[in-house]
């Protein structure tokens, strides 16, 4: 069984954002929800600043906090280390939310259908694509995965349920990488299997010295950092997430 | 950067403040009437029967709340049992799950002494004061109390179990939690039973103000102990004034004073125990809210 992880290069984050975007097209998250958020942070003062980029997927903890607290099981871990969410299971009290230190984890308040990015009925749009519907539903986010067979893809999302990134699970069961991964123009993502000695994650962990975000609550993240040092007191948002809804 | 820098508010808000509040008054008033039963005097009955009748409509209003909250409440049962193989569901590291088991322990024993209770008074028929009186009536009280204490107290616990600003920089609002059940118990105990002029009376008063000054004492150490970095962004506002007002002074400081001074007349008594309702609720206000706003 593959032991997976993400090595995000943040030497070679310029960004630019591609990475969310991917997101958004392959999950097709509503409005506002961001499975991957790209932070941007500045250092230093005028006029000897740093400005550098920090993308933040859900971290596959090994020791997931969302996990252990999820009173119903609808949050667990697999075997293969992805962190799933069961949307048949959770009952939507959030718990995991707010046990989680990374803040990945998006609640649907509103029925996610009325609140896709963008509304093909909404009138300004229908004048621009002349009532075209593109097939933005993927069925693949549907299926049940994983030896559990549960609905853990974005697909099969309700009004009331968690969500967050899968590290595209439909696509890692189907030997691809996830989609963020497979579309970063600088190659600063990489995906695999930590267990594999010639993966690019275990070559470039082997090589490189790597830092995981909030390390020091023993959450064991397997989402790990190269190229860059973990963001400090020093480190100020340059934008705020306008990520709720 | 603070452990919560990443963190998002889970948007607990009124459903789960009237929860802790009223599951901390139900836990509290049955562990007190428990207490008088098994160690108090036949006259002290009226007095925990009173504490019956508060906890078990308690209970219901209780896990309404909690259900209310959920956002898909329809699916509640999967606290309890799991959704694809019906076995039980529980998670004993998940204040969650762990804490609908003990609402649900809580309903049962509260429900049985509740039934108990009318049977005392002759509501219903004069077997079933079996559910409070002698070896099965001992049962139904340590069980009942020690649930009581558990649902009085773990809603501090789940709230120390996340990421958040405050809740998760202290261990002391699962005791502060009980203490406040304990207190807002005792004083809608007194509030609904001093006309009656019961003899335990006096020790439920004394109780009260035991239990109010280690509130406070808890209280200062959980502010004392989560440091400057937190108290600011959380507490230096609004909720903070509303805390040394709302629940030091009218909750605690002032129905202590009432406790031994009537300064209310004969509306002191009455008029403390208020006095600590609303110190509670307040409580529960600040602590969830505050964190929520930060
Ligand atoms: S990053 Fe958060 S949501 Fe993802 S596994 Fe860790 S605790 Fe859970
Ligand atoms: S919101 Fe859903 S997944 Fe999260 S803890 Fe609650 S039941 Fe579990």
């Amino acid at each position: 069984m593959a032991r997976y992880a993400m090595v995000i290069d943040l030497d070679r984050c310029t960004g630019c954002r591609a990475c969310m975007q991917a997101c958004k097209v392959e999950n097709n998250t509503p409005m506002a929800n961001f499975w991957m958020y790209v932070f941007r942070f500045e250092e230093g003062e005028y006029p000897n600043t740093h400005v550098w980029f920090m993308p933040r997927p859900c971290m596959h903890c090994d020791n997931a906090p969302c996990a252990k607290v999820c009173p119903v099981g609808a949050r667990y871990k697999r075997v293969d280390g992805l962190v799933a969410t069961d949307w048949d299971r959770c009952i939507g009290c959030r718990y995991c939310e707010v046990a989680c230190p990374y803040g990945v984890n998006y609640f649907n308040w509103k029925k996610p259908s009325k609140n896709y990015y963008l509304d093909w009925q909404d009138e300004d749009v229908v004048q621009v694509t002349g009532g075209a519907v593109p097939p933005y539903r993927n069925p693949d986010l549907d299926a049940p995965y994983g030896e559990e067979h549960r609905r853990t893809a974005g697909g099969g999302r309700l009004k009331g349920v968690i969500e967050k990134c899968t590290f595209c699970v439909h696509r890692v069961e189907r030997g691809l990488k996830p989609a963020c991964v497979e579309n970063c123009p600088l190659f600063a993502l990489h995906f695999g299997d930590l267990d594999d000695p010639n993966s690019t994650v275990a070559q470039l962990l082997r090589r490189k010295p790597s830092f995981r975000l909030l390390e020091e609550l023993g959450t064991e993240p397997r989402v790990y950092y190269i190229g860059g040092h973990p963001p400090s007191t020093e480190s100020r948002q340059i934008e705020e997430v306008k990520a709720r809804v | 950067m603070p452990d919560s820098f990443f963190t998002a508010s889970p948007e607990w808000r009124w459903w789960i403040v009237f929860y802790f509040f009223v599951g901390g008054i139900a836990g509290g008033a049955f562990a007190i009437a428990a207490l008088l039963r098994l160690f108090g005097r036949e006259v002290d009955r009226p007095l925990s029967r009173l504490g019956y009748y508060i906890a078990f409509p308690g209970s219901i209003i209780s896990g309404i709340l909690l259900i209310a909250d959920l956002k898909r409440p329809e699916r509640f049962w999967h606290m309890l049992i799991q959704s694809e193989t019906f076995a039980p569901a529980f998670k004993w590291w998940s204040p969650i799950s762990v804490g609908s088991w003990g609402l649900l322990l809580f309903g049962l024993f509260s429900f049985l002494a509740f039934v108990g209770g009318l049977a005392e008074v002759g509501i219903l028929p004069r077997g079933l004061q079996a559910l409070v009186q002698g070896g099965l009536g001992a049962v139904v009280n340590v069980l009942g109390g020690i649930s009581g204490f558990f649902l009085a107290g773990y809603t501090g616990v789940l709230l120390s179990t996340t990421n958040r600003p405050l809740w998760s920089d202290t261990v002391w609002l699962g005791l502060l939690f009980l203490l406040s059940g304990f207190s807002t118990g005792a004083a809608l105990l007194i509030l609904l039973s001093w006309r009656q002029n019961l003899p335990a009376l006096a020790w439920l008063k004394e109780l009260d103000t035991w239990v109010l000054g280690l509130e406070l004492v808890v209280l200062i150490v959980l502010l004392a102990t989560v440091g400057m970095a937190v108290l600011r962004p959380v507490l230096f506002n609004a909720w903070g004034v509303l805390l040394v007002l709302g629940v030091v002074l009218v909750g605690i400081l002032v129905p202590g004073l009432l406790h031994y001074r009537p300064l209310l007349g004969r509306l002191t008594v009455p008029g403390a125990a208020l006095l600590v309702l609303v110190g509670g609720f307040v409580l529960r206000v600040v602590m969830l809210l505050s964190s929520e706003a930060a």
